[in-house]
C-alpha cells in the first residue's frame, strides 16, 4: 500500500503535459491581483493609511511599513498583477504578489480572509510551474509538454482545504447539527425557510460536509472526476449564491480547470 | 526562474504542505483560526458599548460612538470611535454586528481596539479608563456578556 502511494506520487511528481491549462489559471489568477491591488488602492483613498487607525499586526510593528513605504508595496502590487496577467516576469512576479499579500495580512489580522490566503498559495504554486508558455503578450507559445508537478501540487492543495473546512466542520457538534447553518440563513435570509427548521438544517449541514470531505477525494479518482467537479462547480455556485465569497468562488472555480 | 528538479520538488512540497498542515492543525490557537481553511466557523454577532471611566471612578456612556474631553492644558477635544475603529474591527457602537470568523475573534478584536483607542487618544486627559460591555451570541445562543477594560497611562 505503501509502496503504491510512493509510486503514485513519484508519476506524479515525474509528469509531463500540456501546459495551456495552467497559462488560462495564471490569467485569471493575474486578473484577480488586479483586483486585489485596486481594493487595496481604494481604501488607501477612501480610508487612508491602516497605521493610523486601529489595526492588528501579527508582526512586531517595527516591520509594519510606513505610509510612504506602503504606498510603494500597492505599486509593487499592482506591478506584479499586470505582469502576471501579460505573462512575462509571470513567475517571479508570482511569487512577488503572493509575498506581499502575506506580507500585509501579517501587517494587518483585519484584512485576514480565507480568499486572500488562497489566493497567496495558488500564486506561490504556479509560480512554480510552466505557466508562462501560452498567452505571453508579445511572444509566441511553446507547445513542448512542461512539467505538471506544480500543477498537481495545486490540485492537492484543493483537497487540503476541503479536508480542512470539512474536517473542522465534522468535529465541530454544533456546526453538524446544524446550529450554525441556522443562524447563517437566517441571517443571510436568502435561502428558503425549509432549510431553516431543525431538520433542514441539519440534513444541510450534513450535506455540506459530506460534500467537502467528498470532493477532497473524488476529484482524484479517474472515474469519478468529472461528475465531481460537476458537484463541486454547483456547491461554490450555491455558496457564492447565498454568502459574499465570491472571489474565493472565483479562484475554486480557475483552479477546477487544472482538474479537468 | 529556472523549475525545480525532481528532488527541490520534492523537497519544496514537504515544506509548503508540512507548512500548511501545521498551520491547520493550530488553527484553533488562534481566535480568529486564520490560516486554517475553516470556513464559515459560526453564525454569531456582538454588541459593544462602551463606558468612560473619569477621575474619582465616575462612569459616563460614550453616545453614538462619540465624546468630548479636555486636554491636559484645558483644550475641548472630540473623539469618534468610528474614525479610529473601522470594519471589520468593531466600529459601530450599540448594535448587533456579524463575527464571521467567531465570537472569541470578536471580543478579541474589541480588547485590542479598546486598548488602541486608549493609547491613541493622548488629547483625553480626563479618561482613566474605557471599558466595554460585549454582549454575545454564537449559533443563535446568547452567552454571557463580556466586560473588558483598557486602562490610560497618565
Amino acid at each position: 500500500m505503501l509502496a503504491e502511494v510512493a509510486a503514485k506520487l513519484r508519476r506524479l511528481r515525474e509528469d509531463a503535459g500540456d501546459t495551456q491549462a495552467l497559462a488560462l489559471v495564471r490569467v485569471g489568477f493575474g486578473l484577480l491581483l488586479l483586483n486585489e491591488a485596486w481594493l487595496a488602492t481604494q481604501e488607501l483613498r477612501d480610508q487612508g493609511f491602516f497605521g493610523d487607525r486601529f489595526h492588528q499586526p501579527y508582526l512586531p510593528q517595527a516591520l509594519v511599513p510606513s505610509a510612504g513605504l506602503y504606498t510603494v508595496l500597492l505599486g509593487g502590487q499592482w506591478l506584479a498583477a499586470a505582469l502576471v496577467v501579460s505573462g512575462r516576469w509571470a513567475r517571479p512576479a508570482l511569487l512577488a504578489a503572493a509575498g506581499l499579500l502575506v506580507y500585509t495580512m501579517l501587517c494587518d489580522r483585519l484584512w485576514f480572509h480565507h480568499y486572500r490566503h488562497t489566493m497567496a498559495a495558488f500564486c506561490a504554486l504556479l509560480a512554480l510551474s510552466p505557466c508562462d508558455r501560452h498567452l505571453v503578450l508579445g511572444r509566441a507559445p511553446t507547445k513542448n509538454p512542461g512539467p505538471l508537478w506544480a500543477q498537481h501540487a495545486m490540485k492537492a492543495q484543493v483537497s487540503l482545504m476541503y479536508l480542512a473546512s470539512g474536517g473542522s466542520k465534522l468535529l465541530d457538534p454544533e456546526w453538524r447539527g446544524g446550529q450554525m447553518w441556522r443562524g447563517m440563513v437566517r441571517a443571510l435570509g436568502t435561502v428558503p425557510a425549509a432549510l431553516e427548521t431543525p431538520l433542514g438544517a441539519s440534513v444541510m449541514a450534513k450535506a455540506a460536509i459530506a460534500t467537502e470531505l467528498g470532493l477532497a477525494v473524488l476529484l482524484w479518482v479517474p472515474r469519478t472526476r468529472r461528475a465531481a467537479i460537476v458537484v463541486g462547480v454547483l456547491f461554490h455556485l450555491a455558496i457564492s449564491q447565498m454568502t459574499p465569497v465570491r472571489l474565493f468562488t472565483i479562484e475554486m472555480l480557475l483552479v477546477y480547470l487544472l482538474f479537468w | 526562474m529556472p523549475l525545480l528538479g525532481p528532488r527541490g520538488r520534492a523537497w519544496f512540497c514537504a515544506i509548503f504542505f508540512g507548512g500548511e498542515l501545521l498551520l491547520v492543525a493550530t488553527a484553533g490557537l488562534r481566535t480568529d483560526r486564520s490560516y486554517g481553511f475553516q470556513m464559515f466557523p459560526e453564525a454569531s454577532t456582538v454588541r459593544m458599548r462602551i463606558d468612560r471611566r473619569l477621575d474619582g471612578g465616575r462612569v459616563v456612556p460614550i453616545e453614538q460612538g462619540r465624546w468630548q474631553a479636555r486636554d491636559c492644558a484645558g483644550g475641548e477635544h472630540t473623539f469618534v470611535w468610528r474614525q479610529m475603529v473601522h470594519s471589520p474591527a468593531p466600529a459601530a457602537l450599540g448594535v448587533p454586528v456579524g463575527a464571521p470568523y467567531g465570537v472569541d475573534n470578536e471580543v478579541q478584536r474589541a480588547r485590542d481596539a479598546l486598548r488602541w483607542v486608549a493609547d491613541h487618544t493622548p488629547d483625553d486627559c480626563e479618561t482613566r479608563a474605557l471599558v466595554a460591555h460585549v454582549d454575545r451570541t454564537r449559533n443563535g445562543q446568547a452567552l454571557d456578556p463580556v466586560e473588558l477594560e483598557a486602562a490610560r497611562a497618565r
